[in-house]
């Protein structure tokens, strides 16, 4: 991302709410974005993970340059290689456990027994395999958070995007769900995740700033130990 | 279509609000099939020739003059001063017309003492040249000549004649073979008959009554104080040929015109009340078809809203807009097709009662299939601007609202 803004334009007032600033993310880091309330911290999350466009700058993804993307081609390049976690899980009610994973899915040109495998291979990893008939309302908030991250890696995507995922559990629930996406980190996906936690932003490699739409970076504890 | 499993799924989880949408199409379609046949089967009565070239025909009811020794030089004279006026091609007494509403009928027997008739028949009576000037369709036998024709004033059954018969009653006549009416004797008012010919058609006064079809023509000019000529003008004359008839008459003194109408404005008259009520069906089936897809419209519109999330979910999640525009078409279809099939049962039961009680025709196959191919395309209209709307909601929408 070089030079990349944001500016928002509502009938004439142009809320900027991402000053440019240039940044660079590797495949298999683990990058915390945090910030006070108001700052940009998802403005920046959906650029990143092509969900609004921005308004200035380049942005490459994978060497290629997104502002030249169709719809059409981001909604694929979301659908197969980036995953999402929202703060408020947003699983579909009317669908259990195993089509609420299985709906990115269909989107791709899985077999029935592929898809079938992933689902359950992503519902064994967040320790939920045996509910999958059961619909969202017959879980917790920690459980539906998992069942949300089971939808995100179960197309196996590069990239994981996670906005304040923790930010409607309480603090055991939210140690589980921590754990599991470093497990998942450690794999080998990247994983970029807002959080207005302090101490869980230090588990990050890296920690990207965000003060009234400016970006800034700080060495988490965790690079410093390491150098 | 990816989507299908899933929705079928949903759907059955939702219940109250796919239900109330299926049975809303599933009840349009009973109404709409029943009533499209009921029109179609009334146009078909409508649509049955009278046998008369109605084509720029008019009758005018009018009196003759008495006393009665002068009826018939009254006849003659108005004939004949009738016909000389120009634009005028035919014109015959006649003792009534099809569809008129006002007529005559007779039961007619095989044999005189026999118990029971044949059946009634209307009746008309003119001379030697109906056939002609009605344009009537002579289809066996032999015309009527003028040593067939005789002047009454009592009436046209009680005088034994040659005459004319209509093949729907000479299909009662001779039930085998209805050409071999012709030659036969049968008696009205205790006088014999002989069949001279049969005509296509000539239907009788009254469009509902059973025996509208079968119908006696007598060479009997019936000359009362009241008369019906039957005129046709040349085309494009007709509006002209009726002002001087009507001004010829008038020329007559103590002449009373009692009523001149076009044949046009006679069926129009006689089929009134079908007209009205194949009116009537059609605005109700137009109103279900707006209510219908007015529900449709308004459960997506409400469902896309309702659904905002969900849809920026799934757009986040690398749904296309195509796909998600698609996903809403599919999820109507389901339910469309649904209340569709319910309704094809519903429908064809609801044919089968009115074939049962009110000897309608059941709705025929085509009809059926074709009703439930508008109504499906129809749904689908209705569903596809929300369903475009959906397609436009913002994936960013995922992360925003709370
Ligand atoms: N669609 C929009 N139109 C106009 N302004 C917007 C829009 N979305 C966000 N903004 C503005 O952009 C700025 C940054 O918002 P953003 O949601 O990125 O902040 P945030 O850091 O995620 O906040 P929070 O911690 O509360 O989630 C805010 O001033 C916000 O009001
Ligand atoms: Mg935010």
């Amino acid at each position: 991302m070089t030079g990349l803004a944001k500016a928002y334009i509502t009938s004439d007032i142009k809320t900027q709410a991402l000053q440019p600033f240039d940044l660079a993310i590797g495949q298999g880091e683990f990058v915390s974005v945090i910030g006070p309330s108001g700052s940009g911290k998802t403005t920046f999350l959906n650029i990143a993970g092509l969900l609004e466009n921005h308004s200035e700058g380049l942005y490459e993804l994978d060497g290629q340059d997104v502002s030249k993307m169709s719809d059409k081609q981001k909604s694929a390049y979301r659908n197969e290689k980036i995953g999402f976690v929202f703060q408020s899980f947003n699983l579909i009610p009317e669908l259990n456990l195993y089509d609420n994973i299985d709906m990115p899915l269909r989107y791709r040109k899985f077999n029935t027994k592929e898809r079938d495998e992933r689902i359950m291979k992503a519902l064994e990893q967040v320790g939920l395999a045996g509910r999958k008939n059961h619909y969202p309302t017959q879980l917790s908030g920690g459980q539906q958070q998992r069942v949300a991250i089971a939808r995100a890696i179960a197309g196996s995507p590069r990239v994981i995007f996670a906005d304040e995922p923790t930010g409607n559990l309480d603090s055991k629930m939210a140690q589980g769900i921590m754990t599991l996406l470093q497990d998942i980190n450690a794999s080998g996906t990247t994983i970029i995740m807002v959080t207005h936690d302090n101490e869980q932003a230090q588990l990050a490699q890296r920690i990207v700033q965000i003060k009234d739409g400016v970006l800034s970076e700080e060495s988490s504890i965790l690079t410093q130990a390491i150098a | 279509m990816k989507d299908l499993a899933p929705i079928i799924k949903a759907l059955f989880k939702e219940k109250l609000v796919p239900f109330l949408l299926i049975l809303q199409i599933s009840v349009t379609f009973m109404v709409m099939v029943n009533a499209a046949n009921m029109i179609s089967e009334r146009e078909k009565l409508m649509s049955r020739p009278t046998g008369v070239d109605e084509e720029n025909a008019f009758y005018v009811l009018t009196n003759l003059q008495g006393p009665s020794e002068k009826f018939v030089a009254n006849l003659s004279h108005d004939l004949a001063s009738l016909r000389a006026i120009e634009g005028v091609q035919v014109v015959s007494p006649l003792n009534g017309v099809p569809l008129g509403l006002w007529g005559n009928y007779v039961s007619v027997y095989r044999n005189l003492d026999d118990e029971y008739p044949i059946d009634n028949a209307g009746y008309y009576g003119s001379d030697e040249h109906i056939v002609e000037n009605l344009g009537l369709n002579l289809i066996a036998g032999e015309n009527l000549a003028l040593s067939d024709t005789t002047v009454s004033m009592t009436g046209n059954h009680n005088i034994s004649s040659s005459i004319l018969i209509t093949k729907a009653f000479a299909e009662l006549v001779s039930p085998d073979d209805w050409r071999q009416a012709v030659g036969q004797t049968i008696y009205t008012t205790n006088t014999p008959q002989r069949i001279k010919g049969i005509v296509e058609a000539m239907q009788g006064a009254w469009p509902r009554w059973y025996g509208v079809n079968g119908s006696i023509i007598y060479p009997v000019i019936e000359v009362d104080n009241t008369i019906r000529y039957f005129v046709r003008a040349e085309p494009g004359q007709l509006e002209n040929v009726m002002e001087e008839v009507n001004k010829v008459l008038l020329n007559t003194p103590g002449r009373v015109i009692e009523k001149m109408q076009t044949m046009e404005e006679v069926r129009l008259r006689a089929y009134k009340d079908d007209n009205a009520s194949s009116k009537l069906l059609i605005s109700v089936c137009v109103g279900l078809l707006f209510a219908t897809s007015l529900g449709i419209y308004g459960q997506a519109r409400f469902s896309v809203n309702r659904r905002k999330r969900q849809i920026g979910t799934r757009r986040a999640l690398g749904a296309s807009k195509g796909q998600v525009m698609r996903f809403f078409m599919l999820e109507n279809a389901v339910v469309s097709l649904t209340g569709l099939v319910i309704g094809f049962i519903a429908a064809l039961s609801l044919s089968e009662q009115f074939a049962q009680h009110f000897g309608l025709t059941p709705v025929p196959l085509p009809y059926l299939l074709s009703g439930m191919a508008a109504l499906f395309v129809l749904g689908q209209l209705s569903v596809s601007y929300p369903a475009l709307q959906a397609s436009r909601v913002e994936p960013a929408i995922a992360t925003r609202s709370a």
